[in-house]
């Protein structure tokens, strides 16, 4: 059940979710400006948590306030973002089905793609929000959210497995 | 929207579940669209496996925002301090200035009142304060026309007396009598009405109490004071007004009139009528103009100023206490006198048509018809009078010469009666069309007799004019004894 902003304690709210906020931060501006770009994501949600009315949870909400915090870093400084990692322990799994994705071709066609389709695609694939709280975080239509993250989908797979129809 | 386009949100489950069936009877039939199927939920399913980022930052995250919180509240604080003290300051000067300012306003009326009382005291003992006052500096009277003129000496705030007032109800027709008077420094928005109340017996039980004490009139729609004098005053239209208290009528009016004779300050009446101020056998009114031009000089310098002389002014004069006794007499008060018939018209016929006072304006209109016009030119030579008058009858002058006498050198002269018969009786000493213009006339080339005889009057264009009310002191029963 979520709390209202008057029960919450920024402290107890941060030590929460401040590795989700950190590793998504990390993912969009790096992993070295992600500890900054996260502390000043809570910082900011300390001065308007009285403004959390609690209409979404309160993930969606500080990714909201930390997708905006990557945007401003982003603007300061040309930022790269975080090349991404698979597990290899996971990934040599030949039961699952992740086993025919190559890693490394799956981190490049992720960084192929725009930083829109990216981000939609962090924001669903790997921290596993739905399409709604995605767009709310985005703050763009739902549809939207599904549009992007099919054309990426589209264009990973084609990268992936499909080299020569992504070539053309 | 074709079905490749919702495959993903079908692997996703985000689809309703109607476009959910149509994809799912789909893919048991495409071949296609069911690799593509496997290829996309390979996909996905491979976002699994990334890695987790090992985060860091935490504890000094929470500093910070410990520090952030406490930054926030002492802000908070500050701003809670601020606005309380702000507050605070507010209130109490809300509550404060109206008492500094009462506070103030009663000093000052106290010091008015004290000074008046030290005139009075002086005058009481055959030497004013106002005295003394000119005689250091005749330009303080002449700045300040007023008995309390050196009211402001600090030096007489000591003993301050007590201070009774009186003020009457405020009558509604006096509203619309608004006139910006200024007396000195004092910008006086409301006038006085022409009606002034006698003191209520237990105002007179208090001035009884002391001797000499002034009781201050107040009206309600007046502001009295002087800040440069500190004299409590009524101001009707051009007027001051000033009560004082005597042991006698008698003595105060004597008093009174010596100080202001002494200074040759112009007495315009001497009527308990004047001005509607009223009068009985225990209150007398003494008016003097002080002409604006004089104000500021001192009195060797006002004997250098051109002059005006009218004749017969002896006559006059003593029309001045005829005034007094036939403003009695023609209330049925005084003693009836037959000089008094043209007393209280002498000065201030225009105030004349009220009460008794109508038979005492003929006879003194009489009176003054008959009075010779003798000027004297400034070379010594008699003038051709404007207008050939009878001279007094010695018993009219006789009558009320008297205490003339003892006040003088006199400048005595009536406004109302300059404005009257001025054109008749003076003799301006710039008339002289046609011929040498003689040489101005002051008071110092008049010569002896003439200025005796015919006492001087400067030619006030503006005066500032001071109604002197003095009565008796009522005399009340002892007081009981327990």
């Amino acid at each position: 059940m979520i709390k209202r902003s008057s029960e919450l304690d920024m402290a107890t709210i941060a030590r929460q979710h401040y590795d989700a906020v950190f590793r998504f931060c990390a993912r969009r501006v790096g992993i070295d400006r992600a500890a900054d770009v996260s502390q000043e994501t809570f910082l900011t949600a300390q001065k308007v948590l009285h403004k959390f009315r609690g209409d979404s949870s309160l993930t969606t909400w500080l990714f909201g306030i930390a997708h905006n915090e990557c945007r401003r870093a982003s603007r300061r400084t040309a930022l790269e973002p975080m090349p991404l990692s698979i597990d290899s322990e996971l990934s040599t799994n030949s039961d699952d089905e992740s086993a025919i994705v190559d890693r490394h071709a799956l981190s490049q066609a992720l960084a192929k793609l725009t930083p829109e389709h990216r981000e939609v695609v962090i924001l669903h694939e790997i921290e596993g929000l739905t399409y709604e709280e995605a767009a709310v975080i985005l703050q763009v239509p739902v549809g939207t959210v599904k549009s992007r993250l099919h054309h990426a989908f589209q264009q990973m797979r084609r990268a992936l497995f499909s080299p020569e129809e992504a070539a053309k | 929207m074709s079905l490749r386009d919702d495959l993903k949100a079908y692997i996703d489950g985000e689809l309703e579940p109607r476009r959910n069936d149509e994809i799912r009877i789909a893919l048991e039939t495409d071949a296609a669209l069911q690799r593509e199927y496997i290829e996309l939920r390979a996909l996905s399913a491979s976002f699994a496996n990334v890695s987790q980022v090992e985060t860091s930052g935490l504890e000094s995250t929470l500093k910070l925002l410990d520090d952030s919180r406490r930054v926030a509240r002492v802000q908070w604080r500050r701003i809670a301090w601020a606005g309380g003290l702000v507050l605070a300051t507010t209130l109490v000067a809300m509550v404060v200035f109206p008492i500094m300012s009462t506070g103030h306003l009663m000093a000052k009326n106290d010091s008015a009142s004290s000074a008046e009382e030290k005139v009075m005291d002086s005058a009481a003992g055959g030497e004013s304060m106002m005295a003394k006052s000119l005689q250091k500096n005749p330009n303080s009277m002449m700045k300040a026309p007023s008995v309390s003129a050196s009211a402001a000496s600090p030096a007489l705030r000591q003993g301050e007396p007590e201070v009774n007032e009186y003020r009457p109800p405020t009558r509604s027709k006096d509203k619309g009598r608004v006139a910006a008077t200024e007396f000195g420094r004092k910008k006086i928005g409301t006038r006085l009405s022409h009606h002034v109340p006698n003191p209520p017996s237990d105002q007179l039980a208090m001035l009884a109490k002391k001797p000499h004490s002034i009781v201050t009139f107040r009206s309600p729609k007046t502001v009295v004071g002087s800040r440069e004098t500190g004299t409590t005053m009524f101001a009707q239209e051009n007027h001051q007004t000033v009560f004082l208290a005597f042991d006698s009528r008698e003595s105060g009016e004597k008093q009174v009139l010596d100080l202001v004779g002494k200074y040759e300050i112009k007495v315009d009446q001497l009527s308990g009528a004047a001005k509607n101020i009223p009068s009985d056998q225990t209150t007398r009114t003494i008016v003097i103009d002080v002409p604006d031009e004089i104000a500021d000089k001192t009195v060797d310098e006002l004997r250098k100023l051109p002059i005006q002389i009218r004749t017969n002014l002896s006559a006059q004069n003593g029309n001045i206490f005829g005034a007094t006794t036939s403003a009695s007499s023609a209330r049925g008060q005084g003693p009836g006198g037959g000089a008094g018939a043209m007393g209280g018209s002498s000065f201030g016929g225009a105030k004349r048509s009220s009460g008794g006072f109508g038979g005492g304006a003929g006879g003194f209109n009489g009176g003054l018809n008959r009075a010779v016009a003798a000027p004297v030119s400034p070379s010594g030579k008699p003038r051709e009078p404007v207008k050939q008058l009878e001279p007094l009858t010695n018993s009219m002058a006789e009558s009320s010469r008297p205490k003339l006498r003892d006040m003088e050198p006199f400048k005595v002269q009536s406004s109302n009666a300059v404005a009257k018969n001025g054109s008749d009786h003076l003799i301006d000493n710039h008339r002289h069309r046609g011929r040498a213009k003689p040489p101005q006339t002051t008071l110092d080339n008049v010569n002896s007799t003439d200025r005796k005889l015919a006492p001087v009057m400067l030619q006030p264009r503006k005066t500032r004019r001071i109604v002197i009310v003095v009565s008796e002191k009522p005399k009340l029963p002892p007081p009981p004894v327990p």
